[in-house]
């Protein structure tokens, strides 16, 4: 699931392609639609994060055992659940829980992907050679499986599934990092570096470092998109953040006996779903696209 | 070609042992063993009988013993006993995978065909009026998690069209079109996820394709459209969805998860989350394996494939 994204992003370069062939002196920087479009998306579900259970009308564990069930209403914007609770307070209050959850996973694999791709990369050797075997290894398993079961073995809960997800990324972001700094490793700037006596860690952190962040950004938006539906999938596996929370994936499952006789209580966490990686997805291609475009104007 | 093949093999061989070694470092930190889970209903900890099971079970030999016997007992084929069925692994492993396999054998190739014709219509004319649908709707795919998409058709073809069975319970016996009609919407489900990813990387290949020198020199040599897009374009915009293709059979394989537990449906997936939820150590460790090397195997496929198709990568 993961190689395809990296590809799928270039779809969008087209655009940026054929501005920055024009022949104007000065290529415009114009920032992309779907970098706007996803940008304020992604902001606005970051905003549902921080400020979402002061503005919801009801608490999310809040039992309304009079109108279970209930269809959306002026009361119950979305409806209730089959405990009569507000889905509307619920879909608010989950933004919290997968936009964090989301994030710091994503924030664990790039993290430490970025260390050992830069290592791996700069030291090369043997050393490489085994730790891109062991990434191999790691990447045999489908993410999702693996994930399902490192969280069976720490025990089901928000960290658990967190610190999954960071462990499904690394390898990937290793990947990708240690390909960036193979192609900066015999370059002026890093040679001379050497020649000057500098210690590994400042040539790694100083000279490399700044240069793969363009990849690594990129990088972090696909990995992103895939977090949240880690996120959402492990929690509707029951592998993720336990009732009551009000976590999407988990309402989908908890509730889903009732899909067909009271629809709004899948369809509403289910939109939320949809919304927040549409919104990723279309901030990783912006960025992608913007970021290329900014380095053709540099050259 | 053959020392290509040989060298690949090899390097198949060694993924697989990396890959024991790591499900086996997984599964052995499950907190609790199988004894707990198997005794922790009736019986106390204290009686001893915990003891008396992990020895009968094998639980008690060092760690290394058990990885080196359970290695051992995969090369011979043997798989080991469920705790929680009772039963010998290796039949319900193969049981399961036949009826993952029928989701998504014609999963993978409906949507293989359907992408590639996408793609190739998509590439046809880029950022044209049905590019940019083909675009919005796969996009939308990817960004649609199968439990989604799933519950959605459920509500639309079986709660309010009625068309089709809202869970896909198997009968053995039962005729090719009772199966069309009960699998029908789990295999849509899986081929619209599949279908998204492999439409967009042969869009993007073939427009670079259709850009080449021997692309234009093949039409202006007055060969028809079609056989320019087809034999000449296709063949080699075809080498990054070979990979997104295998990459899918492996998706399939384990991520077919979610669409199982949709659906209610007992393929592979669901016997993985039944041994986790059971605490099931030596089926969680053979059906982890199992889709693991089923994944290495369709990669060592792509790569083939993309041997056959791009002479130059056999001699790299």
């Amino acid at each position: 699931m993961s190689v395809p994204s990296n590809k799928i992003l270039a779809l969008e370069e087209d655009e940026g392609h054929l501005e920055s062939a024009s022949p104007s002196v000065t290529p415009p920087r114009r920032v992309p639609v779907s970098l706007i479009l996803g940008g304020v998306i992604v902001g606005l579900f970051l905003v549902l994060a921080l400020i979402g259970p002061h503005i919801t009308p009801y608490p999310f564990d809040k039992f309304h055992f009079g109108s279970r069930l209930a269809p959306p209403s002026a009361d119950f914007w979305w409806g209730t659940d089959r405990y009569g609770r507000d889905i509307f307070s619920r879909v608010i209050h989950g933004a919290r829980l997968t936009v964090f959850m989301a994030g710091a996973g994503t924030i664990i694999g790039v993290a430490f992907g970025l260390l050992i791709g830069l290592f791996s990369g700069y030291v090369g050797g043997w050393i490489d050679e085994i730790l891109m075997r062991l990434t191999d290894i790691a990447m045999s398993f489908p993410g999702l499986l693996l994930a399902m079961s490192d969280v069976a073995a720490m025990g089901s809960n928000e960290i658990n599934a967190v610190l999954s997800i960071g462990i499904v990324f690394v390898p990937k972001v290793a990947r990708v990092v240690r390909s960036a700094t193979l192609g900066l490793r015999h370059i002026q700037f890093v040679e001379a570096a050497e020649v000057r006596g500098e210690s590994n860690s400042f040539i790694i952190f100083r000279e490399i470092l700044p240069n793969v962040w363009p990849p690594v950004i990129v990088e972090t938006c696909i990995r992103l998109s895939y977090a949240v539906l880690l996120v959402v999938s492990l929690s509707y596996l029951g592998l993720g953040a336990q009732p009551p929370a009000p976590d999407w994936g988990l309402m989908i499952a908890k509730e889903r006996a009732f899909l067909i006789s009271s629809p709004w209580v899948v369809m509403a966490p289910a939109g939320a779903i949809v919304a927040l990686i549409i919104g990723v997805n279309l901030l990783g291609d912006g960025m992608r696209e913007w970021l290329a475009a900014r380095k053709t104007a540099d050259e | 070609m053959l020392s290509f093949l040989i060298r690949r093999i090899g390097m198949l061989a060694v993924t697989l042992l990396g890959i024991t070694a790591l499900i086996f470092l997984i599964v052995q930190v499950l907190p609790g063993d199988a004894v707990d889970q198997i005794l922790e209903a009736w019986i106390s900890s204290e009686g001893g009988a915990h003891e008396v099971l992990r020895a009968k079970l094998g639980l008690d030999r060092p760690l290394y013993e058990q990885y080196f016997g359970w290695l051992w007992d995969i090369l011979r084929g043997d798989l080991g006993v469920s705790f929680a069925m009772e039963a010998p692994i290796a039949p319900i492993l193969v049981e399961r995978l036949m009826y993952s396999l029928r989701l998504a054998i014609p999963a993978l190739i409906l949507s293989v065909f359907l992408s590639l014709i996408l793609g190739v219509v998509a590439a046809m004319r880029p950022n044209g009026f049905i590019d940019n649908t083909i675009t919005v709707v796969t996009l939308t795919g990817v960004s649609v998690p199968a439990f989604v998409s799933g519950s959605l058709f459920i509500l639309i073809f079986a709660a309010w069209l009625q068309w089709l069975p809202s869970t896909s319970s198997l009968t053995e016996g039962e005729g090719f079109f009772h199966w069309a009609y009960v699998l029908a919407m789990p295999i849509a489900v899986l081929t619209l996820e599949a279908l998204a990813h492999i439409t967009r990387i042969t869009r993007s290949s073939m427009i670079e394709v259709l850009k080449t020198p021997y692309v234009r020199t093949a039409r202006l040599k007055g060969l028809p459209k079609h056989l320019v897009v087809f034999k000449h374009a296709l063949r080699n915009a075809m080498l990054p969805t070979v990979t997104v293709i295998a990459f899918n059979i492996g998706w399939m394989l384990g991520g077919v998860v979610l669409v199982e537990q949709v659906f209610s449906y007992p393929g592979l997936g669901s016997l993985v989350l039944f041994s986790i939820e059971q605490r099931d150590t030596p089926l969680l460790q053979a059906s982890m394996f199992f889709v693991a090397s089923g994944y290495c195997v369709a990669n060592l496929l792509a790569d083939i494939c993309y041997a056959l198709l791009d002479p130059r990568i056999r001699y790299s």
